[in-house]
């Protein structure tokens, strides 16, 4: 009995060792550095939710060149127009989790049956030949490709050369939602042009006009995801078919996962639409005075319309109005401009430009701008509520050769608080110099630092220019900020916290060196212990001896 | 050896004329042994003078129904561990979803089947309840007095598909491709050993039942439950 169990157990020890445990990897669909780069997941999560088996890696270059002669159609079916769907492919109408099991099974399989009849055997037809275990939870994430106005300039410029005119609408659209004949919603409509995300990006809350369209792109599927493959994809390949230059379709190509900056697209043509290149923004019955905006300028300085322009290319007041609407999600045209916390008006996107580590220095510490205070300052409204039409003073450099030499030290020593340390020595000028040259280096920061004063209050935060301008009354941060704690006001801090959090801060905000005790005043020399005096001591000496 | 293992040339063999010689093995086998013990019943002449559709039927009934019969009842964890194993055993395979998936790819036939998750769990069933087999008839003093080697190889045979077919499903251990390969030659070695191994009694189950059902119900006027 023993005897024969020790047989059957051997045997299985043989079996174990013949076959070494390599674990089966999935050859060929493992994403591996470039290789990845055409590999797409098939899950189809939206109809299966949880997939019983793992998920499907599949190489779609590697069937993509394999299918070069063949083309698209062997896999993706085509739309009435002739159009390639690209979002799942062999059928439009497939719909059903068994439905579309099966028709994989069927397309996939048997199509590798036929090949493997041929020449090619080692193409998957097992379960776990696509459905690999150890690629369960892998991911694949190609980088968002950005249509950034380079592309756009440049397809403007192709279509004009193969067109022979502007052809804007081979791309662009609009969906009429009051047309009846729901084939004849789509239309193009010139100087209507706007981008794709406003109608195709799903994941928004839109306002109510554009959710209407975005509602009836999502029951039809239309995210921007499949309308780009779908467009861009199908246009490339048209051209190609012709013989024509065309764009690409391989996934990288687009999928490059490079980014052009703002600089770079500087000089790129912006598109053309009819905008106004300085338009004056009166609000009626506004009681702020008009602001003439540079559009121009704020084009070349964004990378999208969208950046300012979240739901339509027309002005913030059509939806915005002077008190809240549905149209424009209750923000009325004040909030709409003047919102710090969004990233499409003006105070917005500006908060977020002085959080550069240039502009933290002084920036940090200013309070956001609030109208309903009109803070932080009432003249700083006034930048931009100048009511004059001739245009926002652009790029105007701040000089420092008015500065009274008598007034503005070149160095400001700081003894006042000399007690462990030693005085501290403040390079006044060489700090004006620096943040003169800061602002007059960026055209938005000289366009809101007009004068001097502006530099000044950086630190100088509550002087006023007249109390300044008179002579032997320099702002001294003493003036406000006292020695001893001031218990009647307890959010001003005390000289020694003014200074340092002021100067170190900055410092730190703008990453520069320096923040050591010793780096601003020098440390005393210490005297020998023996020789202080110690009050403590002195006193109890005093006490035991009375 | 491995080249030949994972080949699709040896997958092409076992999933195509493998299954129709294992089939005709095994419906062939089965049909021969039936046949040729009716034969045998027919020639002693006796038996069937108080074959009875009453009592084979009432004996049938109380066997496949768990905790039935006297002897079950008074072997709970066994009787348990049985019909886990056998109900296992038959429905897991035949409701299996890569079963199902290999009919429609040849035959466009396909029925209701198992959630991935349920038909591992059965899986695992059949294979602890294997062990639990084995351990019995190696620990129990009076199952191994009636245990010969052909018992573990018949355990070997009922186990083995299960545990390689979880194996292939996990892709664990081995290549997964060698592990289908075995699971589906060990799926085929069972089949065509039902006609002729102790596993015969997934045929003779029904006629043994009959026969002894009858006479104690015709003849002792007894219960044989």
């Amino acid at each position: 009995m023993k005897t024969r169990l020790l047989i059957i157990l051997s045997a299985m020890t043989v079996i174990v060792l013949l076959f070494p445990a390599s674990g089966y990897s999935g050859e060929g669909n493992k994403p591996s550095g470039n290789k990845m780069s055409e590999k797409l997941v098939i899950a189809h999560t939206e109809i299966f939710e949880k997939p019983e088996r793992p998920q499907v890696v599949f190489d779609h270059g590697l069937h993509a060149a394999a299918f070069k002669k063949e083309g698209c159609g062997e896999c993706h079916p085509l739309t009435p127009e002739g159009n390639y769907i690209f979002d799942f492919p062999f059928s439009a109408a497939t719909k059903t989790a068994k439905e579309i099991e099966d028709l994989y099974h069927e397309k996939c399989i048997g199509c590798h049956k036929k090949v493997i009849k041929g020449k090619n055997k080692a193409l998957p037809v097992r379960c776990g030949d696509c459905h690999v275990r150890s690629l369960e939870a892998s991911t694949i994430k190609y980088p968002v490709f950005e249509f950034d106005f380079a592309y756009h300039d440049k397809h403007v410029r192709a279509l004009k050369e193969k067109k022979g005119k502007d052809d804007c609408g081979a791309c662009h659209h609009t969906y009429d939602t009051l047309e009846e004949d729901e084939s004849l919603r789509l239309i193009y409509e010139q100087g209507t042009e706007e981008s794709c995300y406003y109608c195709h990006d799903l994941k928004k809350k839109r306002g109510p006009e554009l959710s209407a369209i975005t509602q009836a792109a999502a029951k039809k599927g239309l995210s921007i995801r499949k309308v780009s493959h779908q467009q861009c994809i199908n246009c490339h390949l048209g051209y190609i078919k012709a013989g024509d230059k065309a764009g690409p379709v391989e996934c990288m190509k687009c999928h490059t996962g490079k980014y052009r900056t703002i600089s770079e697209l500087l000089n790129v043509h912006r598109p053309e639409r009819e905008q106004p290149k300085k338009p004056f923004i009166s609000i009626e019955d506004g009681k702020m005075k008009g602001v003439s905006f540079d559009h121009a300028f704020h084009e070349k300085n964004t990378k999208t319309c969208r950046s300012c322009h979240h739901e339509t290319l027309q002005a913030c007041k059509k939806c915005h109005g002077m008190v809240g609407s549905t149209e424009g999600k209750w923000i009325n045209v004040a909030n709409a401009y003047h919102d710090t916390s969004s990233g499409s008006g003006c105070a917005g996107c500006h908060k977020k430009s002085k959080a550069d580590i240039k502009c933290a220095g002084c920036h940090h510490h200013l309070p956001d701008m609030d109208i309903q205070a009109k803070g932080p300052k009432k003249e700083t409204c006034t930048v931009c509520h100048s009511g004059k039409k001739e245009g926002f003073i652009t790029g105007k450099r701040i000089s420092l050769a008015s500065l009274d030499p008598k007034k503005v030290p070149e160095e400001v020593t700081v003894k006042i608080l000399e007690k462990q340390y030693q005085a501290s020595k403040f390079p006044h000028m060489k700090i004006i110099r620096k943040l003169a040259e800061v602002s007059n280096d960026s055209k938005m920061a000289a366009s809101f630092h007009r004068t001097m004063q502006t530099i000044c209050r950086g630190c100088h935060h509550q002087s006023t220019a007249e109390a300044e301008a008179k002579d032997n009354k320099p702002p001294y941060c003493r003036n406000c900020h006292s020695i001893v704690f001031d218990t009647k006001n307890l959010n001003r801090p005390r000289l020694l916290a003014a200074y340092h959090r002021r100067c170190l801060t900055c410092h730190e905000k703008m990453d520069i060196k320096g923040k050591g005790c010793a780096d601003c005043h020098k440390e005393k020399v210490p005297q020998p212990k023996d020789l202080l005096t110690d009050t403590y001591n002195m006193r109890t000496i005093s006490q035991r001896g009375a | 050896m491995y080249d030949f293992l994972t080949s699709i040339e040896l997958y092409y063999f076992l999933k195509g004329p493998m299954v129709w010689v294992a089939f005709i093995v095994f419906i062939g086998g089965s049909s021969y042994r039936v046949v040729s013990l009716l034969r045998g019943v027919k020639k002693s002449g006796a038996i069937y003078s108080y074959m009875s559709l009453k009592y084979s039927l009432r004996s049938i009934f109380h066997w496949i129904i768990p905790f039935a019969s006297t002897n079950m009842r008074k072997r709970p964890w066994l009787t348990l561990v049985t019909f886990l194993f056998h109900s296992c055993l038959i429905i897991t395979p035949v409701f299996l979803l890569a079963h199902n998936m290999l009919m429609q790819e040849a035959w466009h036939i396909r029925w209701r089947t198992l959630h991935e998750g349920t038909a591992d769990a059965m899986t695992l069933t059949v294979i602890a309840c294997s062990i639990i087999f084995l351990l019995r008839r190696l620990i129990s003093p009076d199952v191994r007095f009636v245990t010969s080697f052909s018992d573990f190889v018949i355990l070997f045979i009922a186990a083995a598909p299960f545990l390689t077919g979880f194996l292939a499903f996990h892709q664990m251990l081995f290549d997964y491709r060698i592990t289908t390969a075995l699971h589906i030659l060990f799926g085929e070695i069972m089949l065509m050993a039902i006609p002729f191994t102790r596993l015969s009694h997934m045929l003779f189950f029904w006629l043994t039942r009959a026969y002894t059902g009858s006479e104690f119900g015709a003849v002792r006027h007894s219960r044989d439950y």
